[in-house]
């Protein structure tokens, strides 16, 4: 197979966690997906809404826009210059009007990947960065497959070289490695990130964010330039388990993994507690802000595995179908 | 097990300084978050912001594990005994004094039980070196015996069979004793076991005393008081008087004491005063005794803590009897001058008559003048112008004339003292003999290369050859002549015996030369034999205090007896305050040169532990680092 080069290690599954010894701070050197995996990829595409700006030259994605074709869908009065191979001749053998048959326009969208690659990616076990980079790829892979525009950038406190614009499979080794070659930045500033990625690409998207949001700057502030219509933001949330329900009691000191600033603290069950109920007033937090920005939150966990959690996951929320 | 260097131990301060800083920074489980977002102000516990306390982890005891491992590998510790099955070598010092008789603080019997009770202990230990040496430590440093496990039961019995007895502890001739008996053992250590009651400076020198060996010392008894007749000593007033009597009693305890002294003679009361002795005082007696007396001995009433010291006895009879025969012509001269010896008996016999008739005694010295028999008689002989064609001499048939003046006297150094204090300037001798001395005579006094007195000793004789003729020069008018006769009997017979001496000192007789045999009674009764040679000496043991009865034979004819005090008696032994002892375990020479010789040194393996401690420590700190339950979350 033509993208065989980039599975080396064909034993392990997209769906087995990279188990690597490196640690944080560490990228997962293993292959992202299986060639298996791939091919039941192909079978699913990404769900872009209609009021996208898309070319109708290419693309399989709906368009708000309607054009002559020979699947029916409605009819308008013939105008000069229409192909005649379009007129309804039973129409006008019934109406004694000249109706010109009207199809469902099909068009390509841009697809823009942004992955944070802050070093709080790197924590955990799988790192989050390792899902994100498989999803990435899975998505890219089938904006490739389906003739999509394809924009990768991953970012840290800045928009790191970006990947694409780039259309069909052609491009597909390119960006694989492109993705595995990402390397850690320091932190992460998702707003001015997001902004400056948006102000110079007008026509919008669908703008995946693959993030833990881990980052000082307003989510809501990022959302704004991202609205809809133009734009169909979908905010992938990647926590890990112990973020959640951390391990850890008695006097501890901890530490940035983006800025190394250090807090002492003495953790008991009282502590974990407000603990818990902070992180959960923050998720529900996001998802306000995305609901209200008109963004999809998805929270992925990332130790689900990409194939039987994270690809039906995202189905049901309506990013690939 | 010893340390060589115990200062090394102050490192041990620096444990409460690693505790110190594990308090005052208390260290954090370090955990590295993605970010610290949601954990800034989180509402902290007050108590544990509050309370401080030592945290007890396994970090802190590794450091304290490895701060006191260092410390004693500063200290050098060594083991004294085999680590591993090699042989050891204990030397037991054991005091044998006079004060060890003294009865122990604590303990049922005497000074000397306890030290043997201790020695024993040390012999039947299990864990007792495979060699052990004792080693007695009286008035003279004596080695006892040197056993090996099988025959240990013998040490047993050397040292049940030691006495207390004997003025003065040679601690010092011992030590340098058990050194060389320890030498070349790798694991090596002597104890000494004593009372410490010595003289001040002997125990200050026994500081100074540099060791090869680890050397433990043990002090039985305790203080106690004692009081003791040190002194009793007599003179007579003129040559036939009465006898002045002097006595020193002394308290040797802090409280005052009233007693009686009584004076015997020859086991007659001669006196009893009361006296009073202030605390740590002394009290001198005098009295004055008929003569004729043997024996004297004076004793203090009551008992104290060392009885043996409370009685003193003193022979008066010192002056050896000497019979002198005198073979002469002419011996109206010799007689007179021989009348102011003391207890000497003088008989004259004409050279004719000599040898025909069978003496009833055998004279002491003879004294031939102008006369030689033609063989040397047993005892002292004094040989006066020796004749010429005698087998006994070679004296030549011309007799020399000296010009007055022309040669100075010489007196070699053979026997100085004989002409101390004697002036023969103004002395003419006469025509002397020509003498060509034998191989066992030495020559006292030269003119020129010209003996004129000879002094040797040949077979049993102890002769004297004056080799001029006393009627033809002045000798005899001059003051030198009873001088030089008197002191020239007095070396050709044997020495006075002293009225008293100390128990254990070294005494050494000089018997009569024709002594084959000497007998000596002690106090106890039991009497000791010892066969001499002609002219030997005899080194006598007189460790136990009382009258010891001397008498010498010649096979079978008694030729002398005679009486010899030994007092108890002695500042160095009647007090009982234990002296401070040197510390324990002190060798003196370079410890390195220590570490070679007694062997088995621990510091290399406390070292290795400090090394295993620490990797354990980095291992620890490194693993807790990387763990990801810790490091992360």
């Amino acid at each position: 197979m033509w993208f065989k080069t980039i599975f080396r290690r064909k034993r392990r599954t997209a769906d087995a966690p990279a188990r690597s010894s490196q640690g944080q701070g560490q990228t997962n050197h293993g292959p992202l997906f299986d060639e298996a995996f791939l091919r039941r990829m192909q079978r699913m595409s990404l769900q872009a809404q209609r009021t996208l700006r898309g070319n109708p030259a290419s693309g399989e994605h709906p368009s708000r826009h309607r054009l002559p074709a020979t699947v029916f869908s409605d009819h308008r009065p013939y105008s000069s210059g229409d192909d005649l191979r379009y007129v309804d001749w039973n129409a006008y053998a019934r109406q004694s009007h000249v109706l010109v048959k009207l199809g469902d326009a099909e068009q390509d969208v841009h697809i823009h990947l942004l992955l944070d690659a802050s070093r709080s990616m790197m924590l955990g076990q799988p790192s989050r960065l390792r899902l994100a980079q498989q999803i990435v790829g899975a998505l890219g892979y089938l904006a490739l497959t389906h003739s999509d525009r394809l924009h990768i950038v991953p970012f840290g406190p800045t928009p790191q070289r970006p990947f694409g614009p780039v259309q069909g499979k052609a491009n597909m080794l390119r960006m694989f490695k492109f993705i595995e070659q990402i390397t850690p930045q320091d932190e992460t500033h998702l707003a001015d990130v997001v902004n400056q990625y948006t102000r110079s690409r007008p026509f919008g998207g669908i703008l995946v964010i693959c993030s833990d949001l881990l980052s000082p700057d307003n989510l809501e502030e990022a959302l704004h330039s991202v609205a809809p219509p133009r734009w169909q933001t979908v905010v992938l949330h990647l926590l890990d388990q112990r973020d959640l329900q951390p391990d850890l009691d008695g006097p501890l000191e901890l530490q940035d993994s983006e800025t190394g600033e250090r807090i002492e603290l003495t953790l008991n069950d009282e502590v974990l507690g407000h603990y818990k109920r902070r992180v959960a007033a923050w998720r529900e937090e996001v998802a306000r802000i995305c609901g209200r920005r008109g963004a999809t939150y998805a929270p992925v966990m990332s130790h689900w595995p990409i194939e039987k959690m994270v690809i039906p996951y995202l189905r049901t929320r309506r990013l690939l179908h | 097990m010893s340390l060589l260097a115990p200062l090394g131990l102050l490192a041990l301060l620096s444990l409460p300084v690693i505790l110190l800083l594990h308090m005052l920074r208390e260290r954090r489980r370090r955990v590295v978050v993605p970010s610290l977002l949601l954990w800034q102000g989180l509402p902290q516990p007050q108590e544990a912001q509050r309370r401080r306390r030592l945290p007890l982890t396994l970090l802190l005891l590794l450091h304290l594990l490895a701060a006191l491992l260092m410390a004693l590998a500063l200290a050098q510790p060594h083991w004294r005994f085999a680590l591993f099955g090699q042989a050891g070598h204990l030397a037991i010092v054991l005091d044998t004094s006079t004060s060890m008789a003294a009865p122990a603080s604590n303990f049922g019997g005497s000074r000397l039980d306890a030290a043997r009770e201790e020695a024993r202990r040390l012999i039947s230990s299990p864990t007792a070196p495979t060699r052990i040496t004792l080693i007695e430590a009286g008035p003279q440093a004596r080695l006892l015996d040197t056993a090996d496990p099988e025959s240990m039961p013998r040490l047993m019995m050397a040292l049940d069979e030691l006495q207390a007895g004997g003025t003065g502890t040679d601690l010092a001739g011992a030590l340098t004793l058990a050194e060389a008996a320890l030498q070349g053992f790798p694991e090596a250590r002597v104890v000494v076991l004593t009372d410490a009651a010595l003289a001040e400076t002997q125990a200050a020198s026994l500081a100074d005393h540099a060791t090869s060996v680890p050397v433990d010392w043990v002090t039985v008894g305790g203080p106690r008081e004692n009081r003791a007749l040190v002194t009793l000593t007599a003179r007579p007033r003129s040559n036939n008087g009465p006898v002045q009597v002097y006595a020193r009693v002394v308290n040797y305890g802090n409280e005052p004491e009233r007693t009686i002294l009584r004076l015997f003679g020859d086991d007659q009361l001669l006196d009893a005063q009361v006296i009073t002795l202030r605390p740590r005082g002394e009290t001198e007696l005098t009295w004055t005794v008929p003569r004729g007396l043997a024996i004297l001995r004076a004793e203090l009433d009551g008992n104290d803590d060392l009885p043996i010291d409370d009685v003193a006895t003193l022979s008066l009879n010192q002056t050896r009897p000497v019979a002198v025969t005198i073979v002469s012509a002419q011996p109206e001269t010799l007689q007179r001058a021989l009348r102011a010896v003391p207890r000497l008996t003088v008989s004259t016999v004409s050279p004719t008559s000599y040898g025909r008739t069978l003496a009833t005694v055998e004279p002491d010295l003879t004294i031939f003048d102008g006369f030689l028999p033609a063989t040397w008689p047993a005892g002292g002989v004094l040989v006066i112008n020796p004749p010429a064609g005698t087998p006994l001499l070679e004296v030549s048939t011309q007799q020399r004339q000296p010009v007055p003046g022309q040669l100075a006297l010489r007196v070699t150094a053979a026997q100085p003292t004989l002409f101390e204090g004697v002036s023969l300037d103004s002395v003419e001798f006469g025509p002397v003999a020509v003498i060509q001395p034998h191989a066992w005579a030495t020559a006292l006094l030269l003119r020129g290369d010209q003996p004129l007195m000879l002094r040797g000793r040949t077979g049993t004789s102890e002769i004297a050859v004056w080799a001029f003729d006393l009627e033809r020069g002045n000798l005899t008018s001059r003051v030198a002549f009873p001088l030089l006769l008197t002191r020239t009997v007095r070396d050709l017979t044997p020495p006075a015996l002293p009225g008293a001496i100390l128990a254990g000192e070294s005494l050494v007789i000089a018997p009569d030369p024709r002594t084959t045999r000497i007998e000596l009674g002690r106090p106890d009764g039991s009497a000791e034999v010892f066969m001499v040679g002609p002219g030997a000496t005899q080194a006598l043991d007189l460790a136990l205090p009382g009258v010891y009865t001397l008498q010498e034979y010649a096979n079978q004819q008694l030729l002398y007896t005679g009486q010899l005090a030994v007092n108890a008696g002695a500042p160095a032994e009647s007090d009982l305050t234990p002296r401070v002892l040197p510390a324990s375990v002190a060798p003196g020479l370079d410890p390195m040169l220590i570490e070679d010789e007694t062997g088995q040194p621990l510091w290399p393996w406390l070292l290795g532990l400090v090394l295993v401690v620490l990797l354990f420590e980095w291992i620890y700190v490194h693993n807790r680092r990387r763990t990801p339950g810790e490091s992360t979350a």
